[in-house]
């Protein structure tokens, strides 16, 4: 049984349809990630998961119970952190965990919450004294606080500076040893390429791809950059001649060609830059990412 | 029951730690009961300002002024009737005693002796603090002076026979009229404050739907809430009556059990009208706004510092649709004058009410987000 099955899901406000028409499944103990720009009903999506919102149509089912007839049960199991993430300002950090672990019916203790999540030192800091890194790790360390099966997080990483980025990474990474379910959404690519088993990309309130981010790519853009210099420079139609090579863009700094058969084409660089008696340097390769595939879908980067 | 308490010992701690919420809880009622207490009750029986006029001019009246002027309290001013009345109306004397002509002769035929004490209606307090207190001290002197000049008399009013004028009732001092009233008003301010603000700024924060996707039940969450706002409200209403008591010796006469009944039914009301607030505003600055809208003019208009019959008779039309007064009436009827709980149903039927419908509404529209 898979830990979350979404059918046809619907949710609008207005004339807006917010999540149009959303089915996917998340497999138990595997990090899904739903990934897309802002406004694309990631976080509706999640919260009618959470029992946060009423669904206008579809159905979700969280380990074969259904939202809309099991939210306490499913409540018990499930552990949020939501996107605002202040809490009450005059309690301290183990104060706010061992209050909020006090509404569940299992709790963990909240000294272990904190080593997980790395804010032992902070054990009696007041939350209003916290930067925005510990706030998240605070309301990550409440989403664990009652040993859930299923942990939601929304947006961990947004606002985050790249190093506390990579910190909150590594208590996601955590998670999975400790064979959590895990669903996340981003709008940052790189945080759902390293840290997702699987993932949905969401635009306009429907998912228009989903697979781990390796099928993603291989589907729908698995062509590479290379990008080299020549000195001196040749003509461009020689370089498009080179084996495998799709397109070519030529400036100042050199040449950037496309290819589906990376290898080929490098050997082929060589080849012309020997035939043609230039030198080849400064040469890199970058393989197709989850935001290439965002634009080749949609024609926008995610981070518009 | 362990969350109710867990989640009750949090609400009180937080509130503990907001140290300027504490003073407007704590802090302001009590300065301003000492402060109106002062004004008004205790520094002006230490300087009432008295015209004597000693028409009888005999060995007994000679010597009741001369004992007057011993005591610290008055400031003694004699003169002619006319010319004291013109200082006390123009606010310069606080009260004048007449003592009438005969009143040597009286006393030593065994009736009492008259006296009559001017003062000035339009400043009630004053005038009620000087008759009490020279009403008293007329006594004492007359016990003192009975035993003198006629051994076999019993008492105070055998000898002295004080007719007041120009005042209203009984030996209400002002500051037992104003410790209901700021009891009234401190059950109100924490209901309103208290609970709304705090509610409202949970929601903006989005604390209000992190409780929402955990199993504790709405009604388990409010309920906390609501009993940990009671709680500091009583811890208020102690201290304000311990202080009242202890600086001003208040005088309570009314059963204990029902001057508790009566702050909880207060603070229970406007704690419902604070939340019926919280459920209908959307944003801090709102919730305050709407808020004072509500508190200034009740705590100006529900007689909570002054009665109302000093009011123009529309403001106390007004006053008379505002639910703090009929809170301020019933604290007052029962604190102060021992009236029972039957004698204040009117009173009681309104603040009650209040809350029900207010709690109605605010479950009604309440809103997570």
């Amino acid at each position: 049984m898979p830990a979350i099955h979404v059918t046809d899901l619907e949710k609008s406000y207005g004339s807006l349809k917010a999540v149009d028409g959303v089915s996917f499944q998340v497999e138990d103990k595997e990090i899904f990630g739903i990934l897309g720009p802002n406004g694309a009903g990631k976080t509706t999506t999640l919260e009618m998961i959470e029992t946060l919102r009423e669904p206008d149509g579809g159905q979700v089912l969280v380990e074969g119970m259904d939202v809309r007839k099991n939210a306490k049960k499913i409540k018990e199991i499930i552990g949020v952190q939501l996107q605002t993430t202040v809490f009450f300002d005059n309690l301290t950090v183990y104060e706010t965990i061992d209050l909020f672990g006090s509404f569940y019916s299992t709790k963990l203790s909240p000294d272990e919450l904190l080593e997980t999540v790395g804010l032992q030192d902070k054990r009696d800091a007041m939350l209003n004294e916290l930067s925005g890194g510990q706030h998240k790790r605070v309301s990550i360390a409440l989403a664990l606080v009652n040993d859930p099966r299923i942990v939601f997080l929304d947006e961990p990483t947004t606002g985050l500076d790249p190093q506390v980025r990579r910190n909150i990474w590594e208590i996601v990474e955590n998670l999975r040893a400790h064979e959590k379910t895990v669903i996340i959404t981003s709008h940052y690519i790189e945080e759902a390429e390293y840290l997702c088993d699987r993932v949905a990309i969401m635009d306009y309130g429907k998912i228009i791809a989903h697979g781990t981010p390796a099928e993603l790519v291989d589907q729908y853009s698995p062509e590479s950059n290379i990008s080299f210099r020549l000195t001196p420079p040749v003509d461009e139609a020689v370089v498009g001649k080179i084996e495998g090579v799709q397109s070519v863009k030529s400036g100042n700094d050199g040449y950037v060609v496309t290819t589906e058969v990376p290898q080929k084409t490098l050997v082929g660089i060589f080849k012309a830059a020997f035939e043609n008696d230039a030198a080849a340097d400064e040469i890199s390769m970058r393989r197709a990412s989850l935001e290439d595939v965002f634009l080749k879908i949609t024609g926008r980067k995610i981070k518009a | 029951m362990r969350q109710f308490l867990k989640f009750i010992g949090a609400s009180l701690k937080m509130t503990y730690r907001e140290k300027i919420a504490l003073f407007w809880m704590f802090l302001f009622p009590l300065l301003l009961m000492l402060l109106l207490g002062t004004i008004f009750g205790r520094s002006n029986s230490a300087n009432i300002s008295l015209g004597v006029v000693n028409l009888d001019n005999s060995t007994v009246t000679n010597s009741i002024v001369k004992k007057l002027g011993t005591i610290k309290a008055f400031k003694i001013t004699k003169g002619d009737q006319a010319g004291l009345k013109q200082k006390l109306s123009d606010g310069k004397l606080s009260a004048i005693l007449v003592l009438d002509r005969g009143f040597q002769e009286s006393i030593l035929q065994h009736k009492p002796g008259n006296a009559t004490i001017y003062v000035d209606k339009s400043s009630p307090t004053v005038s009620q603090i000087t008759s009490t207190a020279l009403n008293q001290v007329m006594g004492e002197i007359g016990v003192a002076m009975a035993k003198q000049v006629v051994p076999n008399a019993i008492g105070p009013s055998d000898i002295i026979k004080v007719t007041e004028k120009s005042i209203t009732s009984s030996d209400l001092r002002y500051v037992d009229y104003v410790v209901p009233g700021i009891l009234a008003l401190t059950m109100m301010t924490a209901g309103l404050l208290g609970l709304s603000l705090s509610f409202v700024q949970y929601r903006e924060k989005g604390i209000l739907r992190r409780v929402k996707v955990s199993p504790l039940p709405l009604s388990r969450f409010l309920g906390s809430e609501i009993i940990a706002a009671l709680i500091m409200s009583l811890i208020q209403a102690c201290i304000l009556l311990l202080v009242g008591w202890a600086v001003f010796r208040i005088n309570i006469k009314g059963n204990p059990l029902y001057i508790a009944f009566l702050i909880i039914l207060g603070a229970a009301s406007f704690l419902a009208l604070g939340f019926l607030i919280a459920s209908v505003t959307k944003t801090l600055k709102t919730a305050e706004m709407a808020s004072n809208a509500i508190t200034f003019p009740m705590m100006f208009l529900s007689g909570v510092f002054f009665p109302l019959a000093i009011l123009p008779p529309f403001l106390a039309v007004i006053a008379k649709c505002l639910p703090l007064y009929y809170l301020g009436d019933a604290l007052r009827k029962v604190m102060i004058q021992g009236k029972g709980l039957g004698q204040v149903w009117l009173d009681i039927l309104v603040v009650g009410g209040m809350g029900i419908i207010c709690f109605l509404a605010a479950i009604k529209l309440f809103r997570w987000e």
